[in-house]
């Protein structure tokens, strides 16, 4: 993002030509979902730059070399974490700040087969954590935390903001479960373009039925047979839509929907949209998506 | 499962019946065109120009972008058919080496390719499928394409079949007739342009010089003539295709690749099983 | 390297629809005529000073040394090569306007390993006439199984190339010039590399292409002496132009190859010979 990339060179500037005044914290996030978070914790106290641009896919990022110049310019760099960010290892062993991985600590889903994509860095694990609530809420902390430590003056702040954030993430569990609750228990179903949302699924009982790719990484290519496998499921389930993320192209989970006469539903995985967009926040994201998945089950097909 | 069975279950799904119509189309085209290619020693030339197209669809990525697969097509075809003639004009200007020109030519569009793809950021899916192809995802559409233009190439290889065996076999000849030798060369050229573009989607880049080879090399070890070439060729690629596309189905392995081994284990079969005779030594004799 | 000279092509005779056919011969002129013909490579000028006339069935030995020029001048009268100097007239016209000139080329060059019959190579002869979209007809093939049998392959028509004898080779390019219908072949070193017996049954063949004009690029002056009424000598620029007798002087032998080179005409026929202990330099 330009603004951030600016604003990074603004601050160092800054840093660099004023020394009476107390240095700002620079704060470098990879997802623009991690960036959100960490904007709602952090205010204004802190400058915060997002590594990935809006709509660019995680699993598939490369870095370039101004990435690595952010990266080493940054005082605290939060990662999502659990593997999400695999490609990104090399130019994390150069960081100068402290590098937070918000997933730490967290109960992560696992494949048990290991399936998860060519990237060995994974280890195996689902790394959409995001998609449940109570996990963001677990990041906020952790963020409050890992800011105070680098910028005790605004503690309070980072604190109270925390808080308040927490609150938010427990409305929206809550309005997400009423409208799950809306959902006929049978039709609770979903078919995915790959396995982003296994955490949701698991909190709000819904099945998954299966994916088009397989894995938890949009890298990964399905075999014939597991596209059969696929189509079976989809037929007996009798889903009437086939959820599919903005990052990645569709072909194939077109084709599959025409020959299975299901609709594609978009949802937002890995990236908010833009500012102007449905899902500009992370709160945006979770309401924009539950509500695409409680239409697109409930809607006759 | 009964034999019957096992043929049948995967034709209950229809993009395994648009798969395998893909696959044995493109199976039978490369074996065709590849007769030319292996008898011509064009497989570098083959190659260069498969992996010359790749900064054409990273041109039409960035501008149509990604989700629309038609235009990407035709930027593929229009690249690879100025770079099929442009490589041609390069070597029969003969300041360089031939080989080393293509070579040139084949990592230069290559590079260009990878840089101009790379700036959309999490190109590496794209690239999965402009390299080894996806089978899988072929439309009605796609299928359509394929069809028409592979028939366009076979069209073409019918009507001038003499005249292209001809100066494949001796150019002299062919300028002693008066024969437009350098137009017959191009037209191959182009030829093997629009057969590697039709043949993206089952092959990719990466595999595509083993379609153009390998069934037409099995070929010529088992016969004498080239008509005949063409066709044990083509028969062996459309096996190529079908099987390898079976294969796919029952061991969960990569279409494309698959494809490819058969057409390299027919190979492999043929090379250990004829008879050392006449085709495979030099004759002895003057 | 652009043409001189290019003569307009003459009347074509339009037989059949898509059947070219070549231009008509002027009855006048000698079957070839070059006067101060030149050829280069790029900026070397390879051939110079060549000037002869040859009347229509003779028979021709262009002979002399390595690089001498003489696949070069064959393809420059075949139309296969642009000249830069002087001219060159075939029948009256540009060697380009014919389509009845048949080029053999030497046997290094064939790649026999080629997936074609004797039959297939001599029925490439035709296609020149046959154009595009046209298959042979029943008289196309019959022709080429008369040139095929006039040869004396036979027996060897459906084989693939790479199975014949090198004499075979030989005659089966005769057979694909007579295909042809060609009415001047030109060989380049037919001979090379063949064993006395073969070489005796192409040039008794060569004999008995009675009315055809033939240009033989050779390496043996001896049987260029002893085979052709008329040789030409070589050394990038044309020695000698006539008999045999005319040409192969101690002096015109001298230029050409070096001056340890004599021929000496026996009652057999000529003998070259050749002086190694010669210690002359080549100039």
């Amino acid at each position: 993002m330009r603004a951030g990339r600016v604003a990074v060179l603004g601050g160092t500037l800054l840093v660099l030509s004023s020394c009476s005044v107390p240095p700002q914290v620079t704060v470098l996030c990879t997802t623009t979902i991690v960036g959100d978070v960490v904007r709602e914790i952090a205010g204004d106290d802190v400058f915060v730059t997002v590594l990935l641009p809006v709509g660019a896919d995680p699993h598939a990022f490369q870095a370039s070399p101004r990435d690595a110049i952010a990266v080493e310019a940054a005082d605290l760099v939060f990662l999502s974490g659990a593997g999400l960010e695999g490609s990104l290892a090399p130019l994390l062993q150069a960081a100068r700040g402290r590098i937070v991985d918000l997933s730490s600590g967290l109960t992560l889903r696992q494949d048990e087969a290991g399936a998860a994509g060519p990237h060995p860095d994974e280890g195996g694990f689902d790394p959409h954590v995001w998609f449940d609530p109570r996990n963001v809420a677990a990041w906020s902390e952790t963020i409050a935390k890992a800011l105070a430590e680098a910028d005790s003056d605004h503690a309070s702040m980072y604190r109270a903001r925390a808080d308040a954030y927490q609150r938010e993430i427990g409305e929206l569990d809550l309005w997400i479960r009423d409208r799950v609750a809306t959902v006929p228990e049978e039709a609770r179903r979903l078919v995915t373009d790959h396995e982003a949302f296994g955490y949701f699924a698991d909190l709000y009982g819904i099945e998954e039925i299966g994916t088009i790719l397989p894995g938890y990484s949009t890298l990964s290519e399905p075999s014939a047979r597991e596209l059969a496998a696929l189509e079976d499921a989809i037929r007996a389930a009798g889903v009437p839509c086939i959820f599919v993320g903005t990052t990645i192209p569709s072909a194939l989970a077109e084709q599959v929907a025409a020959d299975t006469g299901t609709r594609i539903v978009f949802l937002y995985t890995g990236s908010l949209s833009e500012p102007d967009g449905p899902a500009a926040t992370y709160l945006d994201l979770m309401r924009f998506d539950v509500e695409q998945i409680v239409r697109g089950l409930t809607a006759s097909p | 499962m009964s034999a019957f069975e096992w043929l049948v279950a995967p034709l209950r799904y229809p993009f395994m019946i648009r798969a395998l119509v893909a696959s044995a189309l493109v199976g039978g085209l490369c074996s065709i065109v590849g007769t030319f290619v292996v008898l011509r020693s064009m497989a570098f030339l083959g190659d260069a120009i498969a992996h010359s197209v790749l900064p054409g669809i990273a041109t039409g990525v960035l501008v149509a972008g990604r989700g629309d697969r038609r235009s990407l097509f035709w930027w593929a075809l229009g690249t690879s058919i100025l770079v099929a003639l442009g490589i041609g004009w390069v070597s029969e200007r003969g300041r360089i080496k031939e080989d080393t020109a293509i070579g040139i030519v084949f990592a230069g569009m290559f590079a260009l390719g990878i840089a101009l793809l790379s700036t959309v950021r999490g190109f590496a899916v794209d690239l999965v499928h402009v390299l080894f192809g996806d089978v899988l995802g072929v439309s009605v559409g796609d299928l359509a394409l394929i069809a028409a233009f592979g028939g366009a190439v076979l069209l073409l290889v019918v009507l001038f079949y003499k005249e292209l065996v001809l100066v494949s076999f001796d150019p002299t000849l062919g300028a002693t007739l008066r024969l437009p030798v350098a137009v017959y060369r191009r037209l191959l050229l182009v030829l093997v342009a629009i057969t590697v573009v039709v043949s993206l989607q089952v092959v990719g880049l990466a595999l595509m010089l083993a379609m153009l080879v390998a069934p037409a090399t099995t070929a010529y070890l088992l016969t004498r003539r080239v008509r005949s070439m063409m066709a044990v060729g083509a028969l062996i690629g459309v096996a190529s295709g079908l099987i390898g596309l079976y294969l796919s189905f029952y061991f969960a392995v990569a279409s494309g690749a698959a494809i490819v081994l058969v057409a390299i284990a027919a190979f492999l079969l043929a090379l250990l099983l004829t008879p050392r005779r006449g085709l495979l030594h030099r004759p002895a004799r003057r | 390297m652009t043409r001189k000279d290019e003569a307009p092509v003459a009347t074509r005779k339009i037989v059949k629809r898509r059947t070219r056919a070549s231009v008509v011969h002027d009855a006048n002129a000698p079957a070839i005529a070059a006067r101060d013909l030149a050829a280069a490579y790029g900026d070397r000028i390879v051939l110079r000073e060549v000037t002869f006339d040859l009347s229509a069935g003779a028979h021709l030995a262009v002979v002399g040394p390595n690089g001498a020029g003489k696949s070069t001048l064959l393809k420059v009268i075949g139309g296969l090569l642009p000249w830069v100097g002087g001219t060159i007239r075939v029948h009256g016209h540009a060697p380009r306007d014919h389509l009845c000139i048949a080029y053999v080329p030497q046997r290094s060059d064939v790649d026999w390993r080629f997936p074609v019959t004797v039959t297939d190579v001599v029925l490439m002869g035709l296609t020149g006439r046959l154009g595009p979209l046209r298959r042979a007809s029943e008289r196309d093939r019959r022709l080429v199984a008369g040139a095929i049998e006039r040869v004396g392959l036979e027996d060897r028509a459906h084989r693939q190339i790479g199975e014949l004898s090198g004499g075979e080779q030989q005659r089966m390019f005769i057979a694909r010039a007579i295909a042809q219908e060609a009415e001047i072949v030109l060989m380049d070193e037919p001979l090379a590399g063949l064993d006395v017996p073969s070489e005796a049954d192409v040039l008794a063949l060569l004999d008995r292409l009675g009315g055809t004009t033939l240009l033989v690029a050779l390496h043996d002056l001896g049987v260029a002496a002893a085979r052709f009424h008329r040789v030409l000598l070589l050394r990038e620029r044309m020695i000698g132009f006539g008999t045999p007798d005319d040409v192969f002087r101690p002096e015109a032998l001298e230029a050409a190859y070096g001056g340890c080179v004599r021929m000496v005409r026996t009652a057999d026929g000529a003998l070259v010979v050749h002086d190694s202990a010669c210690s002359r330099e080549v100039p």
